[in-house]
């Protein structure tokens, strides 16, 4: 099951425990689901939140010197390009953050590998998506996580 | 008759002009014991056709034509007439007209006259002295001098014999005076007027002999003793000197003879015998011809008996009436057209009676048919000798019109055998160059020329052959040239030029001609590149003709990387950068973070795939490489 699931699943059984103890007990357990919840969405928004903009200039330019790093990338998916139930999926995103002052031609789209063990909606195309993404080995970008946006 | 007549050419054999020779062949000669020296011998300048050694395979090398090329045969022996000293006194013959002038005819008019003078038929008995007038009488240049020389031998002989009958005489005279003295000493004997006597005894025994010597005492009978003696010795010097003056003048007188009848002078040998018998009246007619001399030897060996005087005549009589006979047998030939067995009984008449009256009246016009006829065959000969053929065949047809007797296969044999060689030669000669065989060629050539070297096929291919060798000093200067022009452009990397025509059209030319396998290749190989360019410059621009200016670029990329220094797709290109510039950078920035051998950067190389797909969404060269980098996490 997916984490998403979990998730529901929790929010329901923390509406009906108001009114006994054990109701108490369970209101108290599922208070530190909620908690544990709560800190595990904000672990994945902090996540979110501190991963920087993807510097495409640079690496469009050079992107080897970006490896180890993760990124917050976001745009529309143009092309699914691969895919392999071992391996995951290979698809084109459209940058849509792109830096201010960036050149015009530079290029605007990147590959990223969303490995098969990565939770998260379908990828579909012509869809936007926000990815946060590490640079790997020459430069390959692997999603770390994505959400729909 | 046969040996007659065999007989006239032994003995001219041994003599020089004039005569006839036997085949010098070793054994042949049957009158010298030396065999083969007889020319260095006898400085005889007869030359002896002999066939030629080895045989060839178109038979005898020369057809026998010539009508002085018969051979007679005696006792297993050959005498030829293949002679050309005859041949030439036989052509001057028959081109003379000397003897139908009017001393010529006086000449044998005179010679007819003494022969008649010293015939036993003559009227009142031969008649030497008018036969010897008449002899010294004649001066006729055709004679030779012989006449005088005859009459000369003639005077010699009367005049030794006059002297025999006065030494006769005075023999006489003193057997006279002996028997006068003889009487007178009896006489003077039986008178008692003789001396004392004397015995003598000679011997022994039984045989004792005495001998009585009665010494003279009267002085006239000493005188009359010694006379005696002087008669006796006088009469025995007259009577030697007598009998040597005989035979001398017996022996000069028939070598005389012998000479004219080596001469075949036998008019003048009949007369000579007949007034042999008239001056020399003691019936020795035996000729004296020294022992083992080849003369004799003929005599001996092939009649078996003693030669006479008489022998001699009876074969200069035969020798002419043998010659009366070939002539004669020469008109009837002639007035049948039969032209080539008339010049061979004219020069058998001519070979044995030059001088005789019947061969030298001939008639000039006749004559001039043989000459004619003669001078062709020899012509002939000639030409054939020399492998004129096409003279060759030219004589043979006009003999063969000039004589219905004349047989031509012969000549046309070997005329079309050395033909047909000679033109097999030319043609073996052309097929060895053809299969560049010079030296087959040339021996062909020069069998060709041995058989026939006028053919005209020989002609016709020197002529071919030197426009040949012009042609090919020309395409040697020219192959060197061209291939000097290749490896220049080669090295310039012109390869453009050198497949430009009609360039290209020599190059493939001359290389092919010079079998060069190596520069071939490398033409071959430059005209496939080129056509491959021309190719991929034609699709460029039917692609930009179209607005594809990409697709044109892509269509022309790997060739002009292929062939980056035909300037032709290098321009081309250069020429739609201007146009697809943005599109080049993103594909070369791609391309050069993707193979980026330190570095590889695939995530930048994607991007500017993705970029130039952008640009140019059908690009290949994108494609590619998107695949390629995806592919690498797969």
């Amino acid at each position: 099951m997916s984490r998403r699931a979990r998730r529901k699943t929790t929010k329901k059984t923390q509406r009906n425990s108001n009114s006994n103890p054990i109701p108490m007990i369970l209101g108290a357990g599922a208070l530190a689901l909620a908690l544990y919840s709560f800190f595990s969405k904000s672990d994945e928004n902090s996540n979110q939140a501190s991963a920087k903009e993807f510097p495409i200039a640079i690496y469009v330019e050079n992107c080897n010197s970006l490896r180890g790093n993760q990124y917050q990338i976001s745009g529309e998916i143009t092309e699914n390009a691969q895919h392999d139930p071992n391996v995951g999926k290979f698809i084109f995103l459209k940058v849509s953050n792109i830096p201010s002052g960036t050149a015009s031609d530079t290029p605007q789209q990147v590959g990223i590998l969303v490995p098969r063990e990565l939770e998260g909606p379908n990828l579909e195309t012509r869809q936007n998506y926000s990815f946060i993404v590490e640079v790997r080995k020459e430069g390959y970008l692997v999603a770390n996580s994505y959400s729909a946006r | 008759m046969q040996r007659t007549l065999f007989l006239s050419f032994a003995l001219a054999a041994s003599t020089q002009a004039q005569v006839l020779s036997p085949s010098s062949a070793p054994g042949a000669d049957p009158f010298s014991s030396k065999s083969g020296d007889q020319s260095s011998n006898s400085g005889d300048t007869t030359i002896h056709r002999e066939k030629q050694s080895g045989n060839s395979v178109h038979g005898e090398e020369i057809p026998l034509l010539d009508p002085t090329s018969k051979t007679f045969t005696f006792q297993g022996r050959s005498y030829s007439l293949m002679d050309n000293n005859l041949g030439g006194q036989f052509e001057a013959y028959l081109a003379s007209s000397e003897y139908e002038s009017k001393d010529a005819v006086v000449y044998r008019e005179n010679i007819q006259k003494i022969l008649d003078l010293l015939s036993p038929l003559n009227p009142g008995g031969p008649d030497l002295k008018e036969a010897y007038t008449t002899l010294e009488e004649i001066d006729f240049q055709g004679d030779g001098g012989i006449c005088d020389s005859l009459a000369n031998s003639i005077y010699s002989g009367r005049l030794a014999m006059m002297g025999i009958g006065s030494k006769k005489e005075a023999i006489q005279k003193l057997e006279q005076e002996e028997k006068r003295l003889v009487h007178n000493m009896k006489v003077l004997e039986n008178k008692g007027e003789m001396g004392a006597s004397t015995k003598t005894k000679v011997g022994s025994g039984e045989k004792t002999k005495t001998t009585t010597t009665i010494a003279a005492k009267s002085s006239e009978y000493k005188i009359m003793q010694k006379r005696l003696l002087e008669i006796i010795a006088i009469k025995r010097k007259y009577e030697a000197s007598g009998v040597i003056s005989l035979t001398q003048s017996k022996v000069q007188y028939q070598a005389m003879m012998l000479q004219l009848f080596i001469q075949r002078r036998y008019q003048h040998v009949v007369m000579s015998a007949r007034a042999y018998n008239i001056i020399y009246k003691d019936g020795d007619q035996a000729l004296r011809i020294k022992k083992g001399s080849d003369t004799e030897k003929f005599f001996s060996e092939g009649m078996g008996v003693n030669p006479t005087v008489a022998g001699l005549d009876a074969a200069a009589n035969e020798a002419i009436h043998k010659t009366e006979n070939l002539v004669d047998a020469f008109t009837n030939n002639i007035n049948s057209n039969r032209v080539h067995a008339a010049s061979e009984r004219l020069v058998e008449a001519y070979a044995l009676g030059e001088f005789m009256p019947v061969v030298q009246t001939v008639p000039y016009g006749t004559k001039e048919r043989i000459q004619q006829y003669v001078q062709d065959a020899n012509d002939l000969i000639e030409a054939l000798s020399a492998k004129e053929l096409v003279l060759a065949t030219e004589l043979n047809d006009l003999l063969k019109k000039q004589a219905r007797d004349y047989n031509g296969s012969k000549a046309n044999s070997y005329i079309a055998g050395h033909k047909r060689a000679s033109t097999g030669y030319v043609r073996d000669a052309k097929f060895a160059l053809f299969e560049n065989d010079s030296r087959r060629a040339k021996s062909a050539l020069e069998n060709a020329l041995k058989h026939w070297p006028t053919n005209p096929a020989i002609q016709e291919f020197n002529e071919q052959l030197d426009k040949r060798l012009y042609a090919g000093q020309q395409q040697s200067d020219m192959s060197s040239t061209t291939i000097k022009d290749f490896d220049r452009l080669l090295a310039d990397k012109n390869y453009r030029a050198i497949v430009e025509e009609p360039r290209k059209s020599k190059f493939v030319v001359v290389l092919g001609q010079l079998n060069d396998q190596e520069r071939l290749k490398i033409l071959n190989e430059i005209a496939k590149s080129v056509i491959e360019i021309e190719k991929s410059l034609e699709k460029a621009r039917s692609l930009e003709a179209a607005g594809q200016a990409y697709a044109a670029w892509e269509a022309i990329y790997d060739t002009q990387n292929k062939y980056y220094d035909d300037p032709k797709i290098a321009n081309a290109k250069a020429q739609l950068i201007g146009k697809v510039g943005n599109f080049t950078t993103a594909l070369n920035k791609a391309h050069s973070f993707e193979t980026n051998e330190v570095s590889t950067q695939s995530g930048a190389a994607l991007s500017w795939y993705l970029k130039a797909r952008e640009i140019y969404p059908q690009s290949q060269f994108a494609r590619e490489g998107i695949d390629r980098i995806v592919g690498k996490k797969f």
